[in-house]
Formats: C-alpha cells, sequence, structure tokens
C-alpha cells in the first residue's frame, strides 16, 4: 500500500465503513429481532430502548462515509448512487421508515398505530440487512461498468446468487451481533430469550458466511489477489465468528460479542484488502474499474480534507464514547422509557 | 407562539396558565429578534445576489429592462412571453436603495442580461420562469414582513399587558404557525427555481448535470415513493404535533399557583454491564 492522500482516505472510508457495520449491524440486529422476542408491549418497548439513544449516532457514520466518497473519490460516488439508484433507493425509504419508527410508535397507545411501526422497525431493519451484503458482494464481483465510468447495468443485474449469499451472510451475522447485544442490555425474560435467540442463529450464520466465502472463491477474482492465504484479516474473522459459538455456549455473552464484533471489522477490512487500489471493480474490462487515482479529487482537495478531517475525528469520537457511556446501563423492567 | 396562543383562549386557571402567558411572552420577545434578524440577512443576501446572479434579482422583480433608478415591484401581473407588464405597482427608485444602498444606481433587467449571457456562454436562454422566481420571492418576503408585523404587535400588547384577553389576535396566531414552512418553501423555491437554466451559475447547466445512466422511469418511480413516503410522514407528524400540542401540563398540590419545579426524571438504577464479563 502506498503512503499517499488517495491510500489515506481509502483507508478512513473503509474505516468508517468497519464503525458503521459494527455499529449499526447490532441495531439491525435487535430491530429484527424485535417481533420475535418481544412478546408483551412492554417488552418490545425494552428493546427499542437498548438501541433508541444510538441507533441515529450509529446510522450518521454511513452519512459520513457517503460523505467522504463524495468529497475524496468523486467519480466514485457518481458511479455507485447512479449505479445503485433503486437499490439504494429501497435502502433509503426503510432507513427513513425505521428511523421514524423508533421516535414515533410509543407516542400513541392505540395497539395498531404500534403494530404498524413494529413492522416498519422490522422491515427497515431487515432489508438493509439484506442489501448491504448484497451491495458489498456486487463491490468485489464488479458490476458492468463502460470507459466512461458509467454503470451499464440494471437492478435485477445486482441480484444473483453470489450476491444474494452475500446478503444471507450480512443478515444472520447482524442477527447473531444483534441477539448478543439485546442479551447484555437487557434483564429477565427478554435477557434469556436473545440468549436462546444467539444460540439458535449462529450455525445457520457460519453456514451463510461459509456459503459466502466459497462463493468468493468460485466467482470474483478477490482470493487470486490475495492469494491462497487470504491473510490474517480473514482467518481472524473466521476465528472469531466460531469462537462467539463456544462462548456463547459457555455463556461468556460480553465475550461473544467482542468476537462477532472483531468478525464484522475483519471481514470489512479483507473485503477493502481485496479491492485496493480498486474502489468499483468493473465487469466489463478490468482496464475500466475505478480506483483510487482515476475516481479521485484533486490533490489540493484530499489535503484541505485531511486536515479538517484529522482536526474534528478526535472530537467526534470523544463525544461518541461518551454517548455510549451515559446510555451503558441495562434496560430494567421497573424503568421509565423513552422510546 | 401558536400553541400559547391556543391555550390561552383556553384560559386556563393557575399554574398552567401562568406558564403559557410566560411561554408566550418567551416566543414573542425570540419571535421578534429572529425574524428582525433574518430579514437583515435576507437583505443582505439579496445585495450579494445582484452581483453574483444578477438575473436571479430581475427575475424576482419581474425587471424585464434594465433601469437607473430601478423601481421596486409591488405587484405585478407580466406576460412572460413578450416580458412586458400587464399590470403593475412598483415604487420608485426603492430597487436601487435594496441592492446598492443608493437612489442612483443601474439595476440589470432581464433583457440585457440575456444578451450579456449569449455573449459569454452562447447562444440559448438565460431567461428562468418569470411569474414563478417573481412570486415566490413575494410569498418569502410577504410571509417574513406578516411574521414581524405579529411580533411587533404581540410586543405591544405584552407591554401593554393585555395579550392574554385579545382573542382575536390569539386567534390569528394559530394559523400563524404556518408563515415560517409557507416562507421557507416559497425562499427554495424561489432560489432554484431563479437560477435556471443553470444548477452551478456560470458553470454547469441542470441538463448537463443529469445522471446519464438513471433512466427517467427510475426518477420518476423515486419521485413517486417519496411523495407517498412523505405524505405519510407529514400526516402522521402533524397527527402527533397536535395530539401533544394540545396537551397542558397540569400542576397539583399546594403549589399549584406557583411556577412549577422541573420534574425529576430519576431511573432506578440498575445493572452496568459489569456482569456481562464474568458469565452468569
Amino acid at each position: 500500500m502506498d503512503l499517499d492522500l488517495n491510500s489515506l482516505w481509502f483507508t478512513l472510508i473503509a474505516v468508517l465503513f468497519m464503525g458503521f457495520f459494527l455499529l449499526e449491524g447490532f441495531d439491525y440486529g435487535v430491530g429484527m429481532w424485535l417481533p420475535f422476542l418481544g412478546k408483551s408491549d412492554r417488552e418490545r418497548r425494552e428493546i427499542i430502548n437498548t438501541i433508541g439513544p444510538i441507533w441515529d449516532a450509529n446510522e450518521v457514520w454511513l452519512i459520513t462515509a457517503g460523505g467522504a466518497i463524495f468529497a475524496a473519490f468523486p467519480h466514485w460516488y457518481a458511479t455507485m448512487f447512479s449505479g445503485f439508484y433503486l437499490a439504494l433507493l429501497v435502502i433509503l425509504v426503510a432507513l427513513i421508515l425505521r428511523g421514524v419508527a423508533f421516535e414515533f410508535r410509543s407516542k400513541v397507545e392505540d395497539p395498531r398505530w404500534r403494530a404498524w411501526w413494529d413492522r416498519a422497525i422490522f422491515f427497515g431493519s431487515a432489508v438493509p440487512a439484506l442489501l448491504w451484503g448484497v451491495a458489498i458482494a456486487n463491490l468485489i464481483r464488479g458490476v458492468p461498468i463502460d470507459a466512461d465510468m458509467h454503470f451499464t447495468g440494471n437492478f435485477f443485474d445486482l441480484l444473483s446468487p453470489y450476491t444474494l449469499a452475500g446478503g444471507a451472510a450480512s443478515l444472520t451475522l447482524f442477527l447473531l451481533h444483534g441477539a448478543i447485544f439485546l442479551n447484555l442490555k437487557t434483564t429477565g425474560a427478554v435477557m434469556e430469550r436473545a440468549h436462546q435467540a444467539a444460540r439458535a442463529v449462529w450455525l445457520p450464520t457460519v453456514i451463510a458466511v461459509v456459503a459466502f466465502v466459497a462463493l468468493s472463491y468460485v466467482d470474483t477474482d478477490m482470493f487470486d489477489r490475495l492469494g491462497v492465504n487470504p491473510g490474517v484479516s480473514a482467518f481472524g474473522a473466521a476465528v472469531a465468528l466460531l469462537a462467539s459459538g463456544w462462548l456463547l455456549r459457555e455463556r461468556q455473552n460480553g465475550w461473544a460479542f467482542v468476537m462477532t464484533g472483531l468478525t464484522i471489522l475483519l471481514t470489512v477490512i479483507t473485503v477493502f484488502r481485496g479491492l485496493y487500489p480498486r474502489v468499483m471493480v468493473s465487469s466489463t474490462d478490468d482496464a475500466y474499474s475505478l480506483t483510487i487515482y482515476n475516481a479521485s479529487s484533486s490533490d489540493y482537495t484530499l489535503q484541505v480534507m485531511t486536515v479538517v478531517a484529522l482536526t474534528v475525528l478526535p472530537v467526534v469520537l470523544i463525544y461518541f464514547g461518551w454517548t455510549y457511556w451515559v446510555f451503558r446501563r441495562r434496560i430494567v423492567s421497573e424503568q421509565e422509557l423513552e422510546y | 407562539m401558536g400553541i400559547s396562543a391556543y391555550h390561552l383562549l383556553k384560559q386556563h386557571p393557575g399554574a398552567t396558565g401562568l406558564m403559557f402567558r410566560r411561554s408566550f411572552s418567551l416566543g414573542m420577545v425570540y419571535g421578534f429578534i429572529g425574524v428582525f434578524l433574518v430579514i437583515l440577512v435576507g437583505h443582505d443576501q439579496a445585495q450579494h445576489m445582484v452581483e453574483t446572479q444578477p438575473m436571479k434579482m430581475a427575475a424576482a422583480e419581474a425587471l424585464w429592462n434594465t433601469e437607473d433608478p430601478a423601481a421596486f415591484s409591488v405587484f405585478t401581473v407580466g406576460d412572460e412571453k413578450n416580458r412586458e407588464d400587464v399590470f403593475a405597482i412598483r415604487l420608485p427608485a426603492l430597487l436601487s436603495v435594496l441592492a446598492y444602498n443608493t437612489t442612483d444606481a443601474e439595476v440589470k433587467g432581464i433583457n440585457e442580461l440575456q444578451a450579456e449571457y449569449q455573449q459569454i456562454y452562447g447562444p440559448g436562454d438565460y431567461v428562468p420562469p418569470v411569474a414563478i422566481t417573481y412570486w415566490s420571492f413575494r410569498i418569502m418576503v410577504g410571509a417574513g414582513f406578516l411574521m414581524l408585523a405579529i411580533t411587533l404587535v404581540g410586543l405591544f400588547l405584552m407591554f401593554e399587558g393585555t395579550f392574554a384577553r385579545r382573542k382575536r389576535f390569539l386567534q390569528a396566531l394559530i394559523p400563524a404557525m404556518a408563515l415560517p414552512y409557507i416562507a421557507n418553501s416559497a425562499g427554495w423555491t424561489m432560489t432554484e427555481m431563479g437560477r435556471q437554466p443553470w444548477i452551478v451559475f456560470g458553470l454547469q447547466r441542470t441538463e448537463d448535470a443529469i445522471s446519464p445512466n438513471v433512466s427517467a422511469s427510475s426518477i420518476a418511480l423515486s419521485l413517486a415513493v417519496f411523495v407517498a413516503v412523505y405524505t405519510v410522514l407529514i400526516a402522521a407528524d402533524v397527527f402527533l404535533l397536535s395530539k401533544y400540542a394540545r396537551i397542558a401540563p397540569q400542576f397539583e398540590g399546594p403549589d399549584a399557583d406557583a411556577p412549577p419545579a422541573p420534574p425529576q426524571r430519576t431511573a432506578p438504577d440498575s445493572p452496568v454491564l459489569q456482569n456481562a464479563f464474568s458469565g452468569d
């Protein structure tokens, strides 16, 4: 990896996606578990309150990543957002409804009102959890891009057995991650149910991830590029995922959460290592692929952004950590609930 | 202020009434400061706009030809095709004063700017939709000055000490809650429409900024989806806002006539994550 500003911004964007999937991963999981683990309205509110104060901050990692792509690699942004237009529209609508649902749900007592917003939370979490995996699989495999950096496919080109396997992997991984998080943040019946849910979903997660990795060997050039030994990050991700299953059985749920977190972080690292220095792979001709050099903005822009980012980022990280510290307690059943 | 007015009309007794009299006064003072500053900033921005995008100002004033000094339009019904007034009330020289702080300054008109732009940027139509730009500008400015008038009347009634009894004024304040939204939307319309045919003035035309590989049907679909989603959300939002705005807080106990202390929010202690790493 060369030490230049383009590589620095590629790394920064990778870090933003790591943060996004690590954090939003569990709150997608919590959203998907909501109708299954909350048997009463009170329990469902407890579940929502585990992520109530933090889900929007988690989502900002995605917005920041999108902003960083726009500023550092405008061609990447243009090709991806135009090419994946309808797919991103679906994700966006899901996220809008989900975000509103967290705020609106508890404001009216009517059970029908609450049932509608519960559906919005479930689908608003499940759809992006699936589609992010699909999107990442498409980035790895490559999509039709012509010499003018224009995406030439359509919405249904983005869906294939391989990319859907990617979606299944991300969906199950977030379910596992979210169930462990719920177990750590609740008490009583919900806590126990979340533990059972995490144990139940662990094996399907391993199967989905293994299937996705196997298909990646067949369908993409990723492992040609990384070699037969895909490196520490890929092996680390696999070991962490296996360890989480054992730790769940031993009821070491805090450590199990660390392990699913590591799985997510190391997977994102592996994906970005496989891409570098490309940002969008062209399946039409590798010469048409977008790289961190032909898709970047001017050197001056990158310099200014680097100074700004390195100044502001520590402040953001400090208040982000502070939020998590303030809301570190478990949700207990006698508590007054905000969401 | 609108919500406080609604509750003042209900004439709640005791601490509740006192709370709304206070919230109303607070809203009036802050409202006046806010509206006054917004109008000043708007004026400043318009002076900036005359320099950078004179066509937008010409369209916002329906100023067909360059004038020196230029008149300010109060009300114009124009013929956009032939670029002439059908009926107009204009205040002489006021536009020059507003734009350049002097009665003797030239403000360029649409016809002159069109000719000038054709020389710079090549042949083409550089005139934005005048009627939309003109009327959205007037709605924005009108709503702004209406809000200023309301806060001035409100401040006067406040010092007179009679605002809580002025029924008609209080009733008028309830629909007035829409004014900031109207001003905002109209202003946005004006600044976007007045810039056409440019998306970045002088650099990129809107027609050149369209993604070449996103079909018109995709755009139409996304627009339809957003309209549908936001219609539902606006309905839910208005329903919730009015539901909560109608609720008057009740203060009980012997101190009910005194201003209330903020409610204490105490959650029972709950176990921290400390148990998470030790197993059960």
